[in-house]
């Protein structure tokens, strides 16, 4: 089966900075692929270069095995949904979602049936005749999901399209376009640097930083095996353990753990222990927090079951060799 | 948002932005065809000849030059359309000025109303308004009927063919646009200034002229540099409304283009005439900046 | 306190009078137009339509009223024409606009009767297609363009800028070409600034007439060119109603302008 995209040493330029620096990507038909990682990382001119809204400066960009770099936007078979909807502020719901299946050509007579049912799957049934300032943002975005749906594009290309909207429909959202995944099984190139929206949508996972790929893969893979520091760092909450070179093995490095995997101990049943002090205990709803300063550094585990220790406390630590990582520097 | 982020927003080479020099590509050419090649045009004219019965004569000469920049009549000419520029300005400033911030600290229907009637002159043809003015300046006009009817005055009056008229004629033309300079600096001060300073104990006249003119500065100076170089290039009004001995750098222009037919000494008028504003512009431009940089 | 509400009196005071300044020459005309005198004077005798009748059986006041109309419909087709794709790109190049965008705005501060000989000189013996370019309607659209295109351009630069570039992205992503998407989204979202750009431009060139002096004959003539001319042979108010209906069809623009814009904003 060919794949649905396949990007070759695409790389992008502003200047002397390469926003996107020869990255390599496969994306397999119906494979919801995430791009995750902080602004600036190229992750959104990445998806431009794939939509055809820039051009590249180098490298290859196939979709469905065809080549599609050096063709304008509008002769791709991609459709976004953008990060403010960009609706058309003149046209009605009805008319925005019927405006790409004009434009490809769909006769007349389809057109009316095809925008009907895509509004009943977005669960916007009753707004075709709405104009886009008449709606929430929430609303908005769904007719931007079924506008870009229903020319049935090769592949779905997401720009951040729920960081505009508040928490509540935020994860109303995420779930419908989870659902629509799962019932349609479109091809979806999604961006966000919001690693809970990465983890709950995504089949895989790219996390990007300074126009590179660090690491792709399912987001297990990338929560329980980072492959880098970055990885490590950007997705999750993580704590870093400076070790000097006799430590562990050979050479200086860094040793992270999850604070999840962090605990108390009290006798010797950990693999690992390590001395620390309490300097501050939270409450966070729930659990506690304990943040402690090791010779080693800082760090922070949580608690269910109140401490029974204070600031300036000695504890012990421990953990499983397992659940941490060690990265060498370089 | 990163710089890199930003500027791929900024310059998103979508189908449409990747022509975008092209699209200059018409207005230019229009530009340099209709404006640049008659004004190079005009250029080379004002050293061509004229002999005497023909247009003019292919030449090589600075005579216009001399003749317009030494004439005693011709510097006469200049010295008076400075003058009447400057006044008209000042007086049109002033206006502009004060009624802005009349309208400034008004709300709603009546801002509406007033931003109307301020609007009035830009609408209105040059020509229109002269006419108007002819209707009322002269001694069978409004004002000598309005003076003599209510006995302010026991003959008839007329004020057509002065300098008043010239100057209340040329103001109308530039006061619209004057006046929404100074608006829209107004619009940028915030209205609670004129509150805070009365309350410290500040008479309205200190108000006005600690506060509200060093804020207003630059608007105001926009203002007079427009009504200067729109004035500078009337000579209907001037003409129409004027003494008949107000000659002025346009209308001995136009005199020597169609009445003398000799465009060589139109030509050279005319370039004088650009440099004067050209000059004018550049030097409030300069004065500008340099009190701008003073303050910084 | 009392300084301060002499102060507001004065103010107050300056605001009628500024504006009686601005309705005198308006109203003056708008009444002499429907005097039944023979020639201007106050106090007016009595009140008719006679002038406008003489008005609509002049051969050549209706010919000037109808060339000007013909040169303003031109001129506000071509600054649209030109200053639409220039104000775009201004608004989305960033490379030299400064410099650009002077550029294209200087015409305005030229004073229009150097603009209009230097027009009648530079192109007035150019020939196109055989026909004299000089005295033609196009040449007097083409000078007053030369006002009317900065003016539109710098009404359509900033309503370009605060358009939503995803827009037009997202119309070239539905499979637009980029002519269509610029029709199909642009034009409507932008339409306001639009019309604003025409209007400019239309009222531009029908009240223009120094460069129109200089360029026009006898036949060409525009409405405010024959007032110009007919300014100190004519006493009758016949003058004041040209002139009423000079002032009367910009005012019927805007009207038209302002219905359209309202009609617009309650959709």
């Amino acid at each position: 089966m060919v794949c649905a995209l396949r990007l070759e040493r695409v790389l992008k330029r502003y200047g002397s900075h390469a926003a996107v620096d020869e990255i390599d990507l496969v994306v397999e038909q119906g494979e919801f692929l995430t791009l995750l990682g902080p602004s600036g990382c190229g992750k959104t001119t990445t998806l431009r270069l794939i939509g055809g809204m820039d051009r590249p400066d180098g490298g290859t960009i196939e979709i469905m095995g065809r080549r599609v770099d050096r063709l304008p936007s509008y002769k791709r078979d991609t459709a976004t949904v953008f990060q403010s909807g960009a609706l058309f502020p003149h046209l009605t719901v009805a008319e925005n979602v019927a405006y790409g299946l004009k434009m490809r050509g769909v006769p007349a007579a389809d057109i009316g049936p095809k925008v009907k049912r895509i509004l009943e799957v977005v669960r916007m049934p009753g707004f075709a005749d709405r104009y886009p300032e008449a709606m929430s943002g929430g609303q908005r975005q769904r007719v931007a999901l079924a506008r870009a749906m229903v020319v049935e594009p090769s592949i779905l290309l997401f720009d951040e399209p729920m960081s505009a909207l508040d928490l509540k429909l935020k994860l109303e959202l995420r779930a419908e376009i989870h659902r629509l995944h799962d019932e349609l099984g479109y091809t979806a190139v999604f961006v966000t640097h919001d690693q809970s929206e990465a983890m709950a949508l995504s089949d895989r996972i790219a996390v990007m930083n300074k126009g590179k790929i660090e690491q792709i893969g399912s987001p297990i893979e990338i929560f329980e095996r980072p492959a880098s520091e970055f990885v490590y760092t950007f997705v999750g909450e993580s704590c870093s353990l400076e070790l000097p070179p006799q430590a562990v093995s050979d050479p200086a490095g860094r040793l992270f753990i999850r604070p999840s995997r962090l605990g108390l101990v009290n006798g010797a049943g950990a693999e690992n222990v390590l001395m620390a002090r309490v300097t501050s205990i939270e409450y966070l709803g729930g659990v506690y927090r304990i943040h402690a300063e090791t010779d080693h550094g800082a760090i922070f585990f949580d608690s269910v079951k109140a401490p029974d220790v204070g600031p300036d406390h000695a504890i012990k630590i421990g953990w499983k060799s397992a659940d941490a990582t060690y990265f060498p520097l370089p | 948002m990163s710089s890199a982020d930003a500027i791929s927003r900024r310059s998103g080479i979508s189908g449409l932005t990747a022509n975008i020099p092209w699209l200059l590509v018409p207005g230019l050419l229009f530009i340099f065809f209709v404006f640049g090649w008659p004004l190079l045009y005009l250029l080379r004219m004002s050293f061509n000849d004229h002999p005497g019965a023909t247009v003019y004569v292919e030449a090589w000469t600075l005579r216009n030059y001399v003749f317009v920049l030494t004439d005693p009549g011709m510097l006469t000419e200049i010295a008076k359309t400075v003058y009447l520029s400057v006044v008209t300005a000042v007086v049109t400033v002033t206006a502009a000025f004060f009624f802005a911030q009349f309208v400034w600290l008004r709300e709603g229907s009546a801002r509406l109303i007033f931003l109307a009637i301020a609007l009035g002159p830009m609408l209105i043809s040059e020509v229109s308004v002269i006419i108007g003015w002819r209707m009322f300046f002269p001694s069978n006009g409004l004002l000598s009927y309005a003076m003599t009817s209510t006995g302010l005055s026991g003959q008839k009056i007329n004020l057509l063919s002065t300098e008043l008229a010239a100057v209340v004629g040329l103001s109308y033309i530039s006061v619209s646009y004057c006046f929404f300079s100074i608006l829209s600096v107004l619009n940028g001060i915030d209205r609670g200034l004129l509150t805070a300073s009365a309350d410290l104990g500040a008479s309205p006249v200190r108000t006005f002229f600690t506060v509200l003119l060093p804020l207003a500065k630059g608007g105001i100076a926009a203002a007079f540099t427009q009504a200067f170089v729109f004035t500078m290039g009337i000579y209907a009004t001037t003409n129409a409304l004027g003494p008949d001995s107000l000659w002025t750098v346009p209308y001995e222009i136009q005199l020597q283009m169609l009445t003398r037919r000799n465009w060589p000494m139109a030509a050279a008028l005319s370039i004088v005439l650009i440099v004067i504003i050209a000059a004018a512009a550049l030097v409030t431009q300069w004065l500008r900046h340099r009190k701008g940089s003073r303050h910084v | 306190m009392f300084e301060e509400r002499a102060f507001r009196n004065l103010h107050r005071a300056f605001a009628a009078f500024f504006t009686l300044y601005v309705l005198i020459p308006i109203g003056i005309t708008a009444v002499m137009a429907f005097s039944d005198d023979n020639v201007i004077r106050f106090p007016i005798r009595g009140f008719s339509v006679r002038w406008f009748g003489a008005f609509l059986n002049d051969a050549q006041w209706i010919n000037a009223a109808w060339n000007s109309l013909e040169i303003a419909a031109m001129t506000t087709v071509m600054s649209l024409l030109l200053s639409l794709p220039t104000a775009y790109a201004l608004a989305n190049g960033q490379r030299g606009r400064p410099w650009l965008q002077t550029l294209l705005i200087l015409p305005l501060f030229v004073p229009g009767v150097v603009l209009g000989i230097s027009v009648a000189m530079g192109l007035g013996s150019v020939t196109v297609f055989g026909s004299e370019l000089f005295g033609s309607k196009i040449l007097v659209a083409c000078a007053h363009t030369l006002w009317a295109l900065p003016l539109a351009i710098t009404v359509l630069v900033p309503t370009f800028e605060t358009l939503d570039k995803s827009l037009v992205e997202a119309a070239g992503d539905l499979g637009a070409p980029p002519l269509l998407a610029f029709f199909n989204v642009i034009v409507p979202v932008a339409m306001t600034g639009i019309v604003s750009a025409a209007l400019f431009s239309f009222i531009t060139s029908l009240n223009e007439f120094i460069m129109a002096l200089f360029l026009t004959t006898r036949d060409t003539q525009t409405l405010p060119v024959m007032l110009w001319l007919s300014l100190r042979s004519s006493a009758s108010p016949q003058i004041a109603v040209a002139s009423f209906v000079l002032a009367g069809s910009v005012f019927t623009a805007v009207g038209l302008a302002y219905a359209w814009y309202s009609a617009s904003r309650r959709k």
